[in-house]
């Protein structure tokens, strides 16, 4: 009985040692999945804009006579929102998900039945509320979701972060000098950053009329139980995702600019105040969409939305980071999501609908091996252009 | 200014690569396309010669919703003449390509729809202009076309050499010497005013089934020529059958490689300070890869070896142009032959049909190979394009040409 305790202790040893398990690029506030994902939500919009705008429930179990196959669509009643980013909170019993178009927010259970998430409440009014428009990522704090939003209350203008319960109660607004698009926090340091795009009447019109005068170049350092802004790092314009480095009290981080084929490191001084500089090209023409991490720090990868590839960066050095692997010959990549073990990464590839130049909409799957080194998996393609209502774009994903 | 860098950000990168590089394997004087590939023209035979030959237009822009599907094909109007391998004009807006059977010669238009390709000019019998059978290789040179051919009219060595200007004209034409009789590939390098052509064998061999072939019917010579004068100057020899002529890309830069068919090796020459060339085996490919074709990465740095008879790619470091050291190996399936790699470096489109008194399975297609930042290679699971399934019924899938 003992000599069994021993073996299986040994064992379990032998195949975890040194790898380090957490689900990235998700609020640090949320109770994170510690086992093979079984389920994806996956936030779509049909791609002709008619019919309501649905999270595709995907069966993810290998084990499944359906797996790799969309289980059912749970829609929202509504068409036009521009679904984009969702987020769960921190009891990971409900997602909520945002609107860029209409900024409505939606919220899903899915804790009573993770298979069959059901929509619990639509918030309407969301400017009228808050003063903000264009809401882009939600994020959990404990109890509550930071909602980060890009414009004033007409589309216009800058931005900030709306507070709200999880259930649902609007608490706060927090304005901010800059179009604000997704946060990223440190509790260890009680600080937040935030980065930053464009306002809500630009991102919805199409890419040719974007005016760069209009363009935010920053990030926004916050204190964060204050809620109040302590530092701006200027820098190139449109910083999309901003990662922190998972490693308990890391002072580093990175952000992509979108505008300038960039990767960005921001990293805190011993004072507090933060250095903010440019660390890699990421080739021209990859206009960047997404980043994200292993858990392990080593690797961060990036989407080329405009590049048509995945690349995975070697950053064992932080700040002298490296091109390792790319996954080429995807149209359009642009949202992706690693998983707790960082062996798999899922990506979808519509970007959105104001800036989309190719129909192939598709999820797909990447397998990164023990040396870092991505394979596409070449029988995951779940192909959205065929999907069962028609053509949709499929955008942020979560795993349960 | 801003709304440029907007651009480039998101839109602007779906047309522009932007990069330095430039295709590699195309004559210097060809125009570089300015940003990925939107179409990619395969030249193909119909398997059992029944159907005419033809060119497939293949949909290779990423974006597009029948991206990875043949788009047409442009009838050339007769079967099993054995098209084989074609060549752009020095301002890239016509293709040139003929076969190893017969006597047309085919002048396609593509840049009035590069989608479209158009047959705008057919020289009927190129034999009797030339005294030649057999074109090979068609290499731009400015303002004309190069074509070598593999035999005299009468299918016999020696093979030789043919000028045209771009829209057809005949210019001249000239056999090899006694010494070098066999023909196969040129390559020129302008900055050092020298061409080099290899040798493969003629019609009365390669018209009949590989098993009844004589194996001593062929070549083991490079000739190097004075490219302005177009003549003569020396007689290199390597392993039996060098293929490809491939000259290192850098400016000036006076070495290059091709591949022994029959030697499974890759051979290197150089001009020594003197002057004249000397020619050294550097690279055993391994008994039985029977190399079909050789190509470049655009920064000199890889020579990818198609293994035809072994079902391989290989890629070689040539960091040191003398020491090629094997890099990375990928399975494409069976059977590959011709190469071509993209501008970036970062793709590189396989066909595997060598010739159709060779080739040894049936399994036809079209695939692609992603070259990463390190050099090695992988197949794309989605990207095959069956040439055993076309409107016709299976077809030969043979040279490449991006557009």
């Amino acid at each position: 009985m003992r000599r069994w305790a021993i073996v299986g202790m040994l064992l379990a040893t032998v195949l975890t040692a040194g790898a380090v398990f957490a689900e990235t690029c998700i609020s640090p506030y949320i109770k994170g999945l510690r086992q093979a994902e079984k389920v994806m939500y996956l936030w779509t919009l049909p791609a002709n804009g008619q019919g309501a705008d649905y999270l595709s429930v995907i069966d993810l179990n290998l084990a499944s006579p359906t797996y790799g196959r969309i289980l059912r669509k749970v829609e929202v009643g509504s068409t036009g929102n521009e679904a984009h980013h969702m987020g769960y909170t921190d009891d990971r019993t409900k997602i909520w998900a945002a609107s860029l178009n209409t900024s409505r927010l939606f919220i899903f259970d899915v804790g009573a039945d993770p298979m069959t998430p059901k929509l619990l409440r639509t918030i309407e009014d969301v400017p009228r509320l808050t003063g903000l428009s264009g809401p882009h990522t939600p994020y959990a704090i404990p109890g509550r979701i930071l909602i980060s939003m890009a414009s004033g209350p007409d589309g216009t203008g800058p931005g900030g972060v709306a507070e709200f319960t999880n259930d649902g109660e609007f608490v706060a607004s927090h304005k901010a000098p800059n179009h604000v698009y997704e946060s990223v926090i440190k509790p260890e340091f009680n600080r937040m950053l935030t980065s930053s795009w464009v306002a809500q009447r630009t991102f919805m019109s199409p890419l040719d009329k974007w005016d760069p005068k209009g363009f935010s170049n920053s990030l926004l350092v916050w204190d964060l139980k204050a809620r109040k802004i302590v530092q701006e790092l200027k820098g190139d314009p449109i910083p999309l995702a901003t990662r922190w480095a998972l490693k308990p009290n890391a002072t580093y981080g990175y952000a992509i600019t979108n505008a300038t084929d960039a990767i960005w490191m921001f990293r805190m001084q011993k004072g507090g105040t933060f250095t903010y500089k440019k660390v890699a090209s990421t080739g021209k023409g990859c206009a960047p969409g997404d980043m994200r991490q292993s858990p392990d720090d080593k690797y961060i990868y990036v989407s080329c939305i405009g590049g048509g590839e995945v690349q995975a960066w070697d950053i064992s050095n932080p700040d002298r980071i490296r091109l390792h692997d790319t996954v080429a010959g995807v149209v359009q990549p642009n949202m992706m999501h690693v998983t707790w073990d960082g062996k798999r990464l899922y990506f979808t590839n519509s970007a959105i609908s104001s800036i989309d130049f190719s129909p192939r909409y598709a999820l797909r799957l990447v397998h990164i091996g023990p040396d870092g080194r991505m394979k596409l998996d070449p029988f995951f393609d779940l192909d959205f252009s065929k999907a069962p209502d028609g053509p949709a774009r499929p955008h942020d994903m979560l795993l349960n | 200014m801003k709304t440029r860098i907007a651009l480039a950000g998101l839109l602007g990168a779906v047309l522009a690569a932007g990069t330095a590089l430039a295709e590699p394997c195309l004559s210097p004087y060809v125009k570089r396309l300015a940003g990925p590939e939107k179409y990619l023209y395969v030249l193909a035979v119909d398997a059992d010669a029944k159907d005419h030959d033809f060119l497939a237009v293949i949909d290779v822009n990423l974006a597009s919703a029948t991206y990875g599907q043949l788009l047409t094909t442009v009838d050339l109007g007769s079967a099993g003449n054995e098209p084989h391998h074609m060549g752009f004009t020095d301002d890239r807006t016509k293709i040139w390509a003929g076969s190893l059977f017969g006597k047309q010669l085919f002048v396609f238009d593509v840049a009035t729809d590069p989608a479209k390709p158009k047959i705008v000019k057919t020289i009927d019998d190129i034999t009797a202009q030339t005294g030649l059978h057999g074109p090979h290789t068609y290499y731009a040179l400015p303002g004309r076309m190069l074509l070598t051919f593999l035999s005299s009219a009468d299918g016999n060595p020696p093979g030789g050499f043919a000028e045209f200007t771009n829209d057809g004209q005949f210019v001249r034409a000239w056999k090899n010497p006694a010494a070098g009789p066999y023909q196969y590939d040129v390559a020129v390098k302008p900055e050092i005013n020298r061409m080099i052509s290899s040798s493969f064998t003629p019609l009365r061999n390669y018209r009949k089934p590989l098993a009844q072939w004589d194996m001593k019917d062929g070549g083991n010579t490079l000739l190097v020529w004075d490219l302005k004068e177009q003549k003569l100057l020396q007689t290199l020899t390597t392993d039996p059958i060098p293929l490809e002529v491939r000259w290192s890309l850098k400016k000036g830069a006076a070495y290059g490689w091709t591949n022994s068919a029959l030697g499974d090796s890759i051979w290197f020459f150089t001009q020594a300070k003197a002057g004249s060339f000397a020619t050294k085996k550097v690279a055993d490919l391994g008994k039985g890869c029977l190399p079909g074709d050789l190509r470049q990465s655009p920064d000199d740095r890889y020579l990818y070896v198609s293994c035809w008879l072994r079902s391989e790619l290989q890629a070689w470091d040539v960091s040191k142009p003398d020491k090629p050291r094997l890099h990375d190996t990928v399975i494409p399936g069976v059977a590959p032959n011709m190469m071509h790699v993209t501008g970036d470096g970062k793709r590189m489109y396989v066909t595997n049909s060598l010739l159709s008194t060779m080739d040894y399975s049936g399994n036809f297609w079209v695939r692609l190979v992603h070259i990463g930042p390190d050099g090695r290679m992988k197949m794309d699971p989605f990207f095959n394009v069956d040439f055993t399934k076309l409107p016709t019924g299976p077809a030969r899938a043979h040279d490449m040409l991006l557009n």
